[in-house]
C-alpha cells in the first residue's frame, strides 16, 4: 500500500468508517501476530498482545498523525509489549512455581520450523531485534528508533542473535 | 547462518491458529471501534493546534482535580468496548439442561433451559435447595424459603441484616449471616439458633457427605463447625482472606479462596496446596466443578483491566491451568452446568453472558443486554445481575 493510500485509510477510519478499520485490521494485524509469536513463543499470549495494540491504536486513533506510518506505530506497541511480556513471564516462573498465569509455552502443534523453535531460546531482547529486521524488515537505524536503543547496540544483538541461531542449528556462523 | 537465510526462513514462517485469532481479535477491535466516539475532524493546522491544546488542557483536568480519576476511567471504558461482536442481542437459551438462579436489582429470578424466566419476586442473595425444589433467599431482614413459583413458604425475621444462606447438602439446615453473626435454621424455618457470634463477611459453605458440618470464616481462621451441637471440628489459620468457601463434592478438599489466591485444605482442616496471584491479578471467582475433578476461577489484571477465566485441576496429577477465556474488563462470576459441560461467564463490563465450553473443545455462545434483561430500568453495566446457581439437569 502506498504512503498515500495508508495515509486515506487513517482518515477514513479517523472519520468513522468501518471499512477502513477493516483493511486497517486485515493488512496490520496478521503481521503483529507473528512478530509477537515469534517473541514471547506463546499464541494466546501473541493474540493478547495483538489485540491489544490494535485496541491501543482504535482508542488513539484520532490523535493519530496520519504523516507517520501506521505500521511501525503498532509494530513498536507490539514488540515493546511483547518483550514486557517475556520478560515477566520468566519471572512469574521464578515466583509462582506451580501456578502460571496460564499455560506454559508449548510447542505448538504444527510447527515444525527448527528456526523458529531456535528463535525462542534467545532472550527476549534479542528475538526482538531479529523479528524487527527479518520479520516486519526494519533496516537497523528504523529498530534503533522504534525500541529506543542505539545503533550500534542493535547491530550487536543482530549479530549475537544471528551467531546463537547458528549454534542451536548446529550451522556455521555467517 | 546467513542473515538472507534467517530472513527467508521467518518469512516464510506461521505462526499457529492466525486465521482463528484474527477472527477473535476482530470481534474485539470492532466493539472497540464501534464503542469510541469519533471526534469531528479538525480544520487545517489552526483547528489541530486548537484540538491539541483542549486535549492537554482536559488531560491536566483529569490528572489534577480529585474527580479527575473517575472521569479518566470512564472516559477509558467509553473505548474500550470489551465484549463479543457478534453476540445474540438477547438470552436465547442455556446451552446446557437445568436452571439458572440470577440475583437482579429487580430480585431473584430462574432461568429455564428454553431461556423463558421468571422473577420469583424482590428477594436476594438466593440460593437453590439441593435438588433445586425450593429457593432460599433474603428480604432485607428475613429469611425466606420460596418455592419456583415464587410463593414464599416460610420467612424468619432477625433483628440485624440477613445474608448468604446456603443450603445443607441434605436439605433440612440453612446456615445465614445475621449481623455479623452465623445462625442455623431447619429446612422448615424452625429452631433457628446462633453457631457463632463473629464471622466473617463470606459465605458459609456445608461439607458434602456429613451430617451438618458447615465451614465459615472468623478471626482470619477457617473453621468446620457441627451445626447441630456448635462443637468445633477443626479451625485452621488462613491469612488474606474473604471471599469464597467451596467444598469439593466428594467434602475431602475445601477451597478457601481470596482475592490474593487461594488455599487447599483436607477434610481434617490441613494446608494441603497454596496457590499465590500472580502479581498484579485479584482472584474474584471459584466454582468447583459437579464432578469435582476441576476448578474454574476467574482472575482479573489490576493494571489493564483484563480479566482471565481458568480451569484447573483439583487432586491427582497437577498441572498448568488451563486458560479457557481472556477478556477486556471485568468478569464477575463463573459458573458449572450442572453437567460439567459449559461454564458460565458473567461479564459485567462487557454486559453479556459467555457460555464456554469447559474443556479443550471450541465453543462459545455470547448473550448480549444482559442488564434490561432482567431490569429494564438498568441496562447497563451497573445493573448487570449475578448468576447465583446453575442447578439440576433434572
Amino acid at each position: 500500500m502506498s504512503p498515500r493510500a495508508e495515509r486515506a485509510l487513517l482518515r477514513e477510519a479517523q472519520a468513522g468508517s468501518a471499512e477502513a478499520l477493516e483493511e486497517l485490521f486485515r493488512r496490520f494485524w496478521t503481521p503483529a501476530y507473528r512478530a509477537a509469536y515469534f517473541v514471547v513463543h506463546d499464541a494466546g499470549a501473541a493474540e493478547d498482545i495483538a489485540q491489544e495494540a490494535f485496541l491501543s491504536a482504535v482508542r488513539s486513533l484520532e490523535r493519530f498523525d496520519r504523516r507517520r506510518p501506521f505500521g511501525p506505530w503498532l509494530n513498536r506497541i507490539v514488540v515493546n509489549r511483547a518483550i514486557d511480556h517475556a520478560r515477566a513471564g520468566a519471572l512469574r516462573r521464578e515466583v509462582l512455581g506451580e501456578w502460571e498465569g496460564s499455560s506454559p509455552p508449548e510447542p505448538d502443534p504444527g510447527e515444525h520450523d527448527e528456526l523458529v523453535a531456535a528463535l525462542a531460546t534467545l532472550p527476549p531482547d534479542r528475538r526482538a531485534v531479529v523479528v524487527l529486521r527479518y520479520v516486519l524488515g526494519y533496516t537497523p537505524g528504523e529498530i534503533a528508533k522504534l525500541l529506543g536503543l542505539p545503533r550500534g547496540t542493535v547491530n550487536s544483538r543482530l549479530r549475537r542473535a544471528l551467531d546463537a541461531l547458528a549454534g542451536a542449528l548446529g550451522e556455521d556462523a555467517p | 547462518m546467513s542473515a538472507r537465510r534467517v530472513e527467508q526462513r521467518l518469512r516464510s514462517a506461521r505462526a499457529p491458529g492466525e486465521l482463528d485469532a484474527a477472527n477473535r481479535s476482530a470481534d474485539v477491535v470492532r466493539a472497540g471501534f464501534t464503542a469510541r466516539e469519533p471526534r469531528p475532524a479538525a480544520r487545517g493546522l489552526r483547528g489541530r493546534i486548537t484540538v491539541a491544546v483542549a486535549i492537554a488542557l482536559l488531560a491536566a483536568a483529569l490528572v489534577l482535580s480529585p474527580a479527575g480519576a473517575k472521569v479518566a476511567h470512564f472516559v477509558g471504558d467509553a473505548f474500550d468496548g470489551p465484549g463479543v461482536r457478534h453476540a445474540k442481542p438477547a438470552l436465547v437459551s442455556l446451552p446446557a439442561r437445568g436452571r439458572l438462579l440470577v440475583d437482579s436489582r429487580a430480585g431473584s429470578w430462574i432461568v429455564q433451559h428454553d431461556g423463558s424466566k421468571r422473577l420469583l419476586g424482590p428477594f436476594h442473595d438466593p440460593t437453590w435447595s439441593p435438588h433445586g425444589l425450593f429457593v432460599a433467599a433474603v428480604r432485607g431482614r428475613e429469611l425466606l424459603a420460596i418455592d419456583p413459583k415464587g410463593n414464599v413458604r416460610w420467612s424468619l425475621a432477625r433483628d440485624g441484616a440477613v445474608a448468604m444462606p446456603a443450603w445443607s447438602r441434605d436439605g433440612f439446615r440453612i446456615a445465614y449471616r445475621s449481623g455479623g453473626a452465623l445462625r442455623v435454621v431447619a429446612g422448615d424455618g424452625t429452631g433457628d439458633r446462633l453457631v457463632a457470634r463473629r464471622t466473617e463477611a463470606v459465605r458459609p459453605a456445608w461439607r458434602p457427605g456429613t451430617r451438618h458440618l458447615v465451614a465459615f470464616l472468623a478471626s482470619q481462621q477457617v473453621r468446620l463447625v457441627d451445626a447441630d451441637s456448635g462443637r468445633v471440628r477443626w479451625s485452621t489459620t488462613v491469612f488474606n482472606t474473604g471471599g469464597q468457601l467451596e467444598w469439593a463434592p466428594d467434602g475431602r478438599t475445601l477451597v478457601v479462596a481470596g482475592p490474593l489466591g487461594l488455599r487447599l485444605l483436607d477434610a481434617r482442616g490441613h494446608v494441603v496446596r497454596t496457590l499465590e496471584s500472580p502479581p498484579g491479578w485479584l482472584l474474584r471467582n471459584i466454582a468447583v466443578s459437579p464432578h469435582g475433578d476441576s476448578l474454574a476461577l476467574v482472575r482479573q489484571e489490576a493494571g489493564s483491566g483484563r480479566s482471565e477465566v481458568l480451569r484447573m485441576r483439583l487432586g491427582g496429577r497437577r498441572s498448568a491451568p488451563q486458560r479457557l477465556f481472556t477478556g477486556a474488563g471485568r468478569i464477575d462470576e463463573v459458573e458449572w452446568s450442572p453437567d460439567a459441560r459449559w461454564l458460565l461467564l458473567a461479564w459485567r463490563d462487557a454486559n453479556q453472558w459467555l457460555f464456554v465450553r469447559s474443556s479443550a473443545a471450541r465453543g462459545l455462545r455470547a448473550y448480549a443486554g444482559i442488564a434490561a434483561a432482567f431490569d429494564p430500568r438498568h441496562p447497563h453495566a451497573a445493573g448487570f445481575p449475578a448468576a447465583a446457581g446453575w442447578c439440576c439437569s433434572r
